[in-house]
């Protein structure tokens, strides 16, 4: 009975709802779009689902952090504080009120935007660190980066346009062919995967249970 | 009908289809298929055996997408299951981040099923080794830094679905230390993991950590199926390239079918 409603009935599921969307992809029809849509929709009403779960599952186990004194545990009352702080206005008002909003711009944005401005400074550890003469293959990468590093670099590029040319050149007949190349593997890839996993050949996902029957 | 432009790459679909069919018959009757060898996931028995040295945790984490992300995340989860059993076998800290809330379940499934199979199950515990921080991609990146900084992780293994957030990421984990195996199949942040991370696994290869790492003959039969269309597509483009040369536009007409 495990072995069914763990292992096979997950696969089936899989198998009948990937053929019938790439069916509905190819070959459209006005029955294929009803239940393309209608498996959508569904998704998104489990993954609602999930999300509900997920809430109350963050509830207890903060909970737990908090009762039992874990380290750090001030943060988990802090996390019930929020939580729960979206939850009384976003329910009643709904998330596209002036107050849910205000709180959302106020606080989740700055900071969001805090750490995406982080980035650069994190780009510039890693590349002090990597570019650096140590060895043939190194200067091959140096030597490229540091033109369209100077190609990028406003007071160089206020007198010279040289290294913008340079720098587009390599992005344009080096990079991108080398990214085009990546892409056709990954597609195939993708390919691949995606059928193991409509054939149940790929178990990862649900923790190989065969094995654990 | 097939939809306007789909016929050419349904035809090239149900061909990919059809050699892999092919390829994994033949693997049942007993063809066998040689996998190249991948450093980045070979390296991942020494991540696990240098925290457990250390005696300090490990992370495995499939990525900020969930299951809609497809293949990415499934190959993602794969690492994870065989990371965590690796982990249960060897008595090393586990700690597995998750930002997607539906991928939440499946994660402590596949990690607590890691443990019963490994003949551990009371060293599983959800609480501290499977964390939620959060779908949002900012507050998922200052949780798992935060981690790491706090916990000093010995080893971190990202295989999955990674966007901006990557080179944060690679670099804090590079920062404390943290042996790192990173793969991912953005190839705008390919670049951020190669720099910091000590193996990176580039597009294909990490979605092939599936079959690679179950050593099942039938997975593996796949990539072989895999490479055969490199070659066909690499054969198109030389192709393509000539006939350009000489001005026809006779396969761009015949691949926009």
């Amino acid at each position: 009975m495990s072995a069914i409603v763990k292992k096979n009935i997950p696969l089936i599921v899989t198998f009948l709802i990937g053929i019938v969307l790439v069916f509905e992809w190819f070959i459209p029809t006005d029955v294929g779009n009803r239940v393309g849509t209608g498996i959508r929709e569904s998704g998104i009403i489990i993954n609602s689902f999930a999300i509900m779960a997920g809430v109350i599952g963050l509830y207890l186990n903060e909970a737990r952090k908090i009762m039992r004194r874990r380290d750090d545990w001030p943060y988990s009352v802090w996390m019930i504080v929020v939580v729960s702080l979206y939850i009384a206005v976003g329910v009643p008002l709904g998330y596209q009120s002036d107050t849910y909003q205000w709180i959302y711009n106020s606080i989740l944005m700055p900071l969001g935007a805090t750490m995406y401005g982080a980035i650069s400074f994190y780009i510039a550890a890693a590349a002090y660190r990597v570019l650096k003469f140590r060895s043939l293959q190194a200067i091959v990468l140096l030597l490229p980066a540091m033109i369209l590093i100077l190609g990028n670099t406003p007071m160089i590029t206020s007198f010279w346009t040289g290294f913008v040319d340079s720098g587009s050149w390599i992005m344009s007949y080096i990079t991108q062919p080398v990214y085009t190349g990546i892409m056709v593997g990954v597609a195939l890839g993708t390919m691949a995967t995606g059928v193991r996993t409509l054939l149940g050949l790929e178990t990862g996902w649900l923790g190989r249970k065969e094995e654990a029957e | 009908m097939i939809a306007n432009g789909m016929t050419t790459p349904f035809v090239i679909l149900l061909f990919f289809v059809g050699v892999l069919l092919f390829l994994i018959w033949q693997s049942k009757k007993g063809m066998k298929f040689e996998m190249k060898h991948l450093p980045g996931l070979d390296a991942i028995e020494e991540a696990v055996g240098r925290a457990t040295e250390m005696g300090r945790p490990m992370i495995a984490n499939p990525g900020l997408g969930g299951l809609r992300r497809g293949p990415v995340t499934i190959a993602g989860l794969s690492v994870v299951t065989y990371v965590s059993r690796l982990a249960a076998r060897k008595g090393t800290g586990l700690i597995v981040p998750v930002a997607n809330p539906e991928l939440l379940p499946v994660v402590d499934e596949i990690v607590k099923t890691s443990y019963v199979m490994e003949g551990a199950p009371e060293a599983f515990d959800p609480d501290s080794q499977i964390r939620w921080l959060g779908d949002n991609q900012w507050s998922w990146t200052a949780g798992l830094q935060g981690i790491a900084e706090r916990e000093r992780v010995a080893s971190n293994i990202m295989i999955g679905d990674f966007a901006a957030e990557a080179m944060i990421l690679a670099e804090t984990f590079a920062r404390v230390g943290a042996f790192q195996v990173g793969g991912l199949t953005n190839t705008y942040q390919i670049p951020f993991f190669v720099a910091a991370c000590d193996y990176t696994l580039v597009g294909d290869e990490m979605l092939a950590a599936g079959a690679y790492l179950s050593g099942d003959p039938e997975q593996i039969a796949t990539i072989a199926a895999e490479d055969i269309f490199k070659l066909i597509f690499v054969g198109v483009i030389v192709v393509g390239i000539l006939l350009g040369l000489s001005g026809s536009t006779a396969l761009i007409s015949l691949l926009g079918a």
